[in-house]
């Protein structure tokens, strides 16, 4: 019987080692192929990079077809920038329903098979391709090279494009730092203020991990704060991931038990637990993050506590990008890294009556003047990409 | 380390000690009886989802409650059947169901509700917190003790209880026998099997509880991984207490200790990661130091 | 010779019983909760084969699969339940990364330093628990698992402590060039480690079913007392079946990093030791059937996620389907009626055998 066990497992190994070899030989060929068609495609597109583009999108448009766009992202839902992408998706179907044909996969948390998602979605036929996040840093420096006739649009991290080759690859940046500085600005006034729990200038921030997308929010935080206040203290800490709600709510706790009276969620689901330990606490306030968590809350009894949001919408990037690509897709600076801030209506602060209630309206018109400033670019926020860890540190604990 | 003196750091302890108390006791009774109970992670999971579905369902807290102890109950139930009727491994049979567990929680999550990470879609209720008449107006201890969960009271009420039970009552006699020796058990009378299958309905009780403080307690929400290895932590100060219900709660409040550290530690800049470690670590060190001391009693009994 | 041979069929039959029954829960599971239950149980079926990387990345996801299958079938056979394989896995890809940036060497050896090292290092965090076990007594499953945390932490304390790489804040920065083990299918991420994985089962085989070693930890496993008085250092014998198994974890996190991997992105906790007991129990704890269920594994693993990309059934199936196969196959009564019916015949037919041949 041992032997037929062995037999069983030398057939595998042998089908598989097999398998292998034909793979081999078969992709070499292919391989050849496209990487001659991708020489070809630079070529092109180093000569006349939009009319090729131009062409193609005007073909789609005599033939009546519609451009396919795929979002790949881990989850839909995640209460932070993934769903604001889904949101923009949601969006193009509704308003540019006539021009585009909207796919949505989600790929799991596993980012290692995200890749794979890439390739069948290049492969299935789409025209753009949409990711988000660092973990895709290298997927959107390889898979464009192999499909120059798609476009692929990366959020919130840039890739290399000295590696060349990389035209069909737009990425785009948000300044958070900017709504950070809103953010902080806010929060001094708030602490300083009558209805702060405390007489101490402490205010708390309470990132998912650490890593330069959520130090974006900090740096600016930071800055905004100590504009209002030089003297304010700035109280740190970390998840370690984005979804354990407990912990942010231990993290937020143990900082307004040192004293802090308004704390800055930048910990996507995780980040409700910030809110939570602010609402049970009297003169204690969250900050939320991404989307107006005000109105993410409405009927819960959590909802006074949030005074007011940093944004970051994603799918108003999407969208607009979306729609300028359906007007002249040359008006899209694929190749290049797009910078989105406030001015963009990407990035930004929440008013309401909540904001004013909190930190008085001769307040509000002090952020609303510094939001002025900023976009003229009379006050120049730092941003965490150019700075290393010794230096954000120097930043918030001066 | 000024917040050592402050009284918000010692409620965080308790707190952070609740759940893994829950699960210490559960273990303990279990591994009493001579069963090892590795599905104590699993059991909490599906507890705590269970818990959620239930109340945020029906809008009734009563009915949480239920849901959440049909959940971890069950699932103990079943690996015990597992255990028990099939002679599986415990190891391997608990290492089957917490896997089941916790890909399953996230596959039921999503299918009932559409939610992937967390059940934010789901109103869900919480246990409330109470405040203890009397303590509650003494300065300090009334900032450490009162105001805490209910189930925070029960975890500690249920160690004494539970102390009690094992120590001077037949059926505690009863476990304690099946789990030194099967066959003394057997000789004199005693059903092995349904003593254990006892053991293991109380154990599921005990998970349940702790299951369910983590999704309906301090937060009000199932997130996929919330247990975070609180089950497993539970077997090391299981081991710790070397079957004694108090000593159990002695090493749970070592961890809850280790943990509200790691929190604390954060605001004074030490970095997350490095600080993640010490609750485990604590358990490490004190795990030995606890094998030691009763080792030197062991030989003081003996030279004495 | 003939009862044994009677006894394997009886294990290959449970196997395939169970592996059959856990794939009907799952396909009634999908029936209940997707849209187009048809589509998506054959996307689950077929998904790996639906294109030539999908197919790969199953041979991608069985790498790391077998060697850790491999260090439990060694950890687990001397009767202890370690699970340090995770910290050994975790922190020699820790050790591969740290060498792979900061270290340039000549292609080639680079590798091999690399692997050696991951190699050693697993090892050595592989004996740590029966170590302590064996000077305090501690349980060693508390040990490990309490372990596997604190490595992780650790690890991935370093890395951010020496190699972040600023500009994400999450990652470490780039590892050598030469410091990659190279693509055995272009276009795919298959790389040369599947080559060393078959060798290092080739290699366990030997070790395990054709070595002194492992004819003694087979028996120090089964039964300790009767093992010393067979004159086996037991001492000895389990803790080279921990450093092996340790070195095996090393080994495969050492693989991974570099195949899979250009810089170190570990950001949680990697866990492959529940895995590794899965395909060790499925592969009825042989090494040469180990690469066989880590292909199953990995297979459904990556039908699952194929299934999910497109529809509404989430890939977490995958976990309800492991849990009852392990729970079937390592159930002693599951199908015991079959055996001991045969085993009846059995005896009958030696019976009346022996009855002949007295007549």
């Amino acid at each position: 019987m041992r032997k037929s066990w062995k037999i069983a497992s030398a057939l595998l190994l042998t089908a598989l080692t097999g398998a292998a070899l034909i793979g081999c030989g078969g992709s070499s060929e292919t391989s050849q192929t496209e990487a001659a068609a991708t020489e070809a495609a630079v070529t092109e597109a180093a000569a006349d990079a939009g009319a090729s583009a131009e062409t193609e999108a005007a073909a789609a448009a005599t033939d009546g077809e519609k451009i396919k766009l795929t979002l790949c992202i881990g989850r839909k839902n995640d209460l932070s920038f993934q769903q604001s992408a889904y949101e923009g998706t949601v969006r193009i179907e509704q308003e540019l329903g006539d021009k585009y044909d909207v796919t949505v996969v989600e790929m799991g948390d596993e980012t290692t098979k995200w890749e794979a998602a890439f390739y069948d979605a290049a492969d299935s036929g789409a025209d753009i391709i949409v990711g988000t996040g660092f973990q895709n840093k290298g997927n959107f420096e390889t898979i464009p090279l192999d499909y120059p006739d798609t476009k692929f649009i990366l959020f919130d991290q840039d890739v290399d494009y000295s590696i060349g080759g990389l035209d069909n690859v737009l990425t785009v940046l948000f300044q958070s730092n900017q709504s950070g500085y809103l953010a902080g600005a806010v929060a001094a006034y708030y602490t300083v203020g009558e209805n702060a729990a405390n007489e101490d200038r402490t205010i708390g921030f309470v990132g998912g991990t650490e890593s330069t997308t959520i130090h974006e929010f900090l740096v600016g935080y930071a800055e905004g704060a100590k504009y209002v206040d030089p003297d304010i203290k700035i109280l740190t800490a970390y998840v370690g991931d984005f979804m354990d709600t407990a912990k942010a709510k231990d993290l937020a706790n143990a900082q307004i038990s040192e004293g802090a009276d308004i704390v800055f969620q930048v910990a996507g689901g995780a980040g409700n637990g910030v809110i939570e330990a602010a609402a049970e606490k009297d003169g204690v306030m969250a900050i939320g993050v991404d989307s107006d968590q005000y109105e993410a809350l409405a009927g819960s009894n959590l909802q006074s506590a949030v005074i007011t949001s940093s944004l970051k919408r994603l799918d108003n990037a999407l969208f607009k990008i979306c729609s300028d690509y359906a007007e002249d897709p040359s008006s899209v600076p694929f190749g290049t890294t797009a910078t989105y801030g406030l001015e963009d209506d990407a990035v930004g602060i929440v008013f309401n009556d909540n904001l004013t209630q909190s930190i008085g309206e001769e307040n509000v018109a002090k952020v609303e003047e510094l939001l002025g400033k900023i976009q003229s670019g009379e006050i120049v926020v730092s941003e965490a990409g150019d700075l290393s860890a010794e230096e954000i540190s120097a930043i918030v604990n001066q | 380390m000024s917040f050592l003196t402050s009284l918000d750091f010692w409620f965080t302890v308790l707190r952070c000690t609740t759940p893994v108390l829950f699960a210490t006791m559960a273990a303990l009774i279990a591994s009493r009886s001579g069963v090892l109970n590795l599905g104590l992670e699993g059991g909490m999971t599906i507890a705590a989802l269970c818990g959620v579905l239930g109340s945020g369902f029906t809008g009734s807290l009563f009915v949480g409650l239920l849901a959440g102890l049909a959940g971890g109950v069950g699932f103990t139930m079943l690996l015990a059947y597992f255990i028990q009727h099939f002679k599986t491994n415990p190891v391997i049979s608990g290492v089957a169901m917490n896997l089941a567990a916790s890909g399953g929680s996230v596959f039921c999550l999503y299918s009932i509700t559409g939610d992937k990470n967390a059940s934010n879609s789901l109103a869900s209720l919480a246990f409330p917190s109470i405040d203890l008449p009397v303590i509650q107006s003494i300065p300090g201890l009334g900032d450490v003790l009162s105001g805490h969960n209910c189930l925070t009271y029960l975890a500690f009420l249920l160690t004494v209880i539970l102390f009690v039970v094992l120590r001077s009552t037949s059926f505690g006699v009863h476990v304690r026998s099946v789990g030194e020796s099967e066959e003394a058990a057997r000789s004199v009378g005693i059903s092995v099997e349904k003593v254990r299958y006892q053991a293991m309905l109380i154990s599921g009780i005990l998970v349940s509880f702790g299951g369910m403080y983590l999704s309906m307690g301090y937060v009000n929400r199932f997130t996929s991984g919330m247990v975070a290895g609180r089950g497993y932590v539970a077997l090391a100060t299981n081991a710790m207490a070397a079957g004694n219900a108090l000593l159990g709660m002695v090493s749970s409040i070592l961890y809850g200790f280790g943990s509200a550290l790691s929190i604390y530690l954060q605001n004074n800049n030490v970095d997350p990661y490095l600080i993640t470690i010490i609750p485990y670590a604590f358990i490490i060190v004190f795990y030995v130091a606890f094998i030691f001391y009763y080792k030197c009693r062991k030989r003081l009994d003996e030279i004495i | 010779m003939k009862t044994k041979k009677k006894f394997e069929w009886y294990g290959v039959i449970r196997v395939m019983v169970s592996i059959l029954i856990s794939l009907l829960i799952a396909a009634a599971i999908i029936f209940v909760v997707a849209d187009d239950p048809v589509t998506a149980f054959s996307k689950f079926l077929l998904g790996p084969f639906s294109t030539r990387r999908n197919f790969f990345n199953v041979v991608e996801t069985m790498i790391p699969l077998v060697f850790c299958g491999l260090a439990i079938n060694v950890m687990h056979k001397s009767g202890l339940f370690s699970m340090v394989a995770d910290s050994s896995f975790y922190f020699s890809g820790v050790t591969a990364a740290a060498i792979a940036i900061a270290c340039p060497m000549p292609n080639i050896v680079h590798q091999i330093v690399i692997l050696a090292v991951a190699m050693l290092v697993g090892g050595v965090i592989g004996v740590i628990p029966v170590l302590v076990k064996r000077k305090t007594g501690a349980n060693e499953l508390v040990i490990s698992l309490m372990m596997n945390y604190i490595f992780f932490n650790f690890g991935y304390w370093l890395i951010r402590r020496f190699f972040l790489d600023t500009s994400n804040g999450s990652y470490s920065i780039a590892f050598q060039p030469t410091a990659t083990l190279g693509k055995l299918i272009p276009r795919t991420n298959t790389h040369y480690g599947f080559l060393i994985m078959i060798v290092v089962v080739v290699l366990m085989w030997i070790l395990m079913d054709k070595s002194a070693f492992g004819r003694a930890l087979r028996i120090t496993g089964a039964n300790e007392s009767f093992a010393r008085y067979a004159g086996i250092s037991v001492g000895m014998v389990v803790l080279g079946s921990q450093f092996i198994g340790g070195m095996l974890a090393g080994l495969a996190g050492g693989v991974e990093m570099i195949g899979m991997y250009r810089n170190f992105q570990w950001i949680t906790s990697q866990s492959y030791v529940w895995d590794g007991i899965l395909i060790n129990l499925l592969a009825g704890t042989r090494p040469l059937m180990i690469p066989v269920s880590a292909f199953f594994i990995s297979y459904i693993r990556i039908g699952a996620l194929v299934m999910s990309r497109g529809g509404d059934v989430d890939s977490e199936i995958v976990s309800i389907i492991q849990g009852i196969m392990i729970l079937l196959i390592a159930s002693e009564r599951f199908l015991y009626q079959m055996k001991k019916r045969k085993e009846e015949r059995e005896a009958l037919q030696n019976q009346s055998l022996e009855t002949e041949n007295a007549a």
